[in-house]
């Protein structure tokens, strides 16, 4: 918590557990890769963004989004151009490891274009449905 | 028997895949048992594969091409020689159409009879069967027929209001919490049962659902079982299995901790009897939702076969469910002192699901680069993958098992959250940093969590993030302990290539 730089220390390294006191806590990570792309786990958990141009495909896209958030098979798509829905409505069905995740619309819209039919295979950002504006709709 | 001719060879075909398969792998190792390993296109080069004795290639990535093909999977025993079939957890291991395939074969079905899985894999049949052994059952309705009108969806809706609200509609052949919809109103009912529907069809290939009133809040308790198929039942003790997400679990322990002896006897002996009433052939478990008081428990399901979280029974009770399963197989029975063992020791585990928790435990697939896991006394690794393998939508989420064993329930705990924090499976997502703060929260300590706990208490956490100013100490340590990557062209490549990514990644 303090502004300063913290003080810290290297207490064991029994390759891949780093043990490090900072600040006078000691703190476990689980650390590989190479001096110039090290890789980190803390807490159980990947640290993906501790070195520029480090891989972030594990980072989440956003949710409410009309792309796929995961790579799967498309399910079912339940809108067809044209069709006006409301946000929150279910758009597409996509599963993965057996499980459905409905894709819904992040606002209320148009459909104006879908891209996508049941059974086809998706990979995690791929465009599902193109949302257009209604104008008309404040809610 | 009488005068001990050669004992024959067997070879058993593991009729799954990733961890389960591994795990059945060496257990028959173990006892000298020769293994054959069946795969799919995404599992050719998986740990499975070629830690068994041999192997054969099953069809496309797909399940339903691969490991839920009986034809194809008979065809694979065929030809490799097996002699038995373990069909582990998911899959086929609860289809009787399989169990009667090969034992049609003359191959011996490491599981229950044909009978037996259809009969307590059917979940409505299973309630009248517990319901006649004296089991304590929640209400529930079947339908009929098959609803696909709307007037039937009224009949689902009078039945749903009848029972009361929230209501569950459940897969007949379900598990795992696949082909499972929680209805809290009428107006949800019409999404659930299509997508419950869809579900089950796809992960059981049977789209029967039916109804259950939802207990809650509930925890979720089961009692190991083992019977010989001639009306001799063991039991092994009891797990805690409430801590899920979507229904599927995420922590288990054994014994269950903080239940009142009265109510832990009353629910093994329900269990005995269920088994002891069907004359159970096999492990198996069943299942029961404790109310919040403690003090009245509801049978929920019985699986007709080996569980995942079987290694926490094991760790506290000193056995071997695979090979206790393979000694009932053969017709020796059960071993002396297997049934009312007392527990030598608490073990928890912790599934290794790659999904993100943050953000509704989306599947997060891809390539491995690191898989490190711990060491040390009382922890036990049951894992599917190692550095290198790439995790695939087409499975299950789980692809490993953390177990962590102590002499006491607080031990297990601080030996299982210290090998969480010195795992890595990067840079996948994984449930593990979730289940590290399960561990360490006052809930788990005083056993106060009931099954919906992750989802209502725990749908704001987030991944631990280092702090911004821990960055560069994390980089001066890198350089002060990790060794460059030998090959002397490492300066010389340009970057931004393929083969940056490729660094530090062990053959």
């Amino acid at each position: 918590m303090s502004s300063a730089a913290p003080h810290w220390e290297i207490i064991d390294w029994s390759a891949p557990v780093l043990t490090v006191s900072i600040d006078g806590e000691t703190q476990r990570f689980v650390l590989t890769g190479s001096p110039r792309r090290p890789r980190w786990s803390w807490q159980g958990a990947y640290q993906s963004a501790l070195q520029p141009g480090a891989d972030t495909s594990g980072q989440p896209v956003s949710s409410g989004s009309t792309i796929s958030p995961m790579p799967g098979t498309v399910l079912e798509v339940k809108v067809k151009t044209g069709d006006s829905v409301t946000a929150g409505q279910t758009l597409v069905i996509v599963e993965a490891m057996k499980m459905e995740i409905p894709v819904k619309a992040p606002t209320a819209g148009i459909i104006s274009n879908v891209e996508v039919t049941a059974g086809d295979t998706v990979a995690r950002g791929d465009h599902l449905v193109t949302l257009g504006n209604e104008d008309s709709d404040e809610s | 028997m009488g005068e001990s001719p050669p004992s024959p060879v067997h070879r058993v075909l593991i009729a799954n895949r990733g961890e389960c398969a591994s795990r059945l792998i060496r257990a028959f190792k173990e006892i000298g048992v020769e293994t054959i390993a069946v795969f799919s296109d995404a599992d050719r080069a998986a740990p499975f594969v070629k830690a068994a004795d041999d192997s054969s290639h099953l069809g496309n990535s797909p399940a339903s091409e691969s490991y839920l093909c009986i034809d194809k999977l008979i065809s694979a025993g065929r030809e490799l020689g097996a002699t038995a079939v373990h069909p582990g957890w998911g899959f086929l291991s609860e289809n009787p159409s399989f169990a009667k395939a090969i034992e049609a074969e003359g191959w011996i079905f490491v599981g229950p009879t044909a009978d037996h899985s259809r009969d307590l894999g059917d979940k409505v049949t299973a309630r009248s069967l517990a319901t006649q052994a004296g089991v304590p059952c929640t209400p529930a309705w079947s339908p009929p027929a098959k609803l696909t009108t709307e007037a039937e969806i009224q009949a689902w809706e009078e039945k749903a209001q009848e029972i009361g609200f929230p209501v569950l509609v459940k897969a007949v052949s379900g598990g795992g919490g696949k082909g499972m919809r929680i209805v809290r109103n009428a107006a949800e009912l019409a999404e659930a049962l299509p997508a419950a529907r869809r579900e089950a069809k796809a992960s059981f290939n049977d789209d029967r659902v039916f109804l259950e009133k939802f207990v809650e809040p509930a925890r979720h308790i089961e009692v190991q079982v083992l019977g010989d198929g001639e009306g001799k039942i063991a039991i092994i003790g009891d797990r805690e299995c409430s801590l899920q997400r979507r229904h599927q679990k995420l922590v288990e322990e054994a014994p269950a901790a903080n239940i009142r002896d009265e109510v832990r006897q009353a629910m093994q002996n329900s269990a005995r009897s269920l088994a002891q009433s069907v004359k159970y052939r096999g492990a198996g478990t069943v299942e029961f939702l404790l109310d919040e008081a403690g003090e009245h428990f509801y049978f929920l399901e019985m699986n007709t076969r080996l569980q995942v979280e079987h290694p926490v029974t094991e760790e506290a009770f000193g056995v071997n469910m695979v090979h206790l399963q393979w000694q009932v197989a053969l017709g020796k029975g059960i071993p002396e002192g297997t049934d009312r063992r007392t527990p030598q020791a608490h073990s928890i585990e912790i599934r290794v699901n790659a999904e993100d928790p943050a953000s509704g435990f989306m599947p997060s697939t891809g390539r491995i680069l690191d898989a490190e896991w711990p060491g040390g006394e009382g922890i036990r690794i049951d894992s599917g993958i190692e550095s290198g393998s790439t995790v695939t939508p087409h499975y299950d989420a789980m692809i490993a098992k953390i177990i962590a064993t102590g002499s006491n329930r607080a031990e297990a705990t601080d030996k299982l959250i210290r090998a969480i924090e010195t795992t890595s499976i990067s840079p996948l997502m994984t449930s593990i940093p979730l289940g590290r703060d399960l561990l360490l929260s006052d809930a788990f300590e005083s056993c106060r969590f009931f099954t919906r706990s992750i989802e209502n208490e725990w749908a704001d956490w987030s991944m631990p993030q280092v702090p911004e100013e821990w960055k560069g100490i994390l980089s001066a340590c890198a350089g002060k302990v990790l060794t460059p990557p030998r090959s002397g062209k490492g300066k010389a490549r340009p970057r931004g290539t393929c083969w940056d990514r490729l660094e530090g990644v062990r053959p």
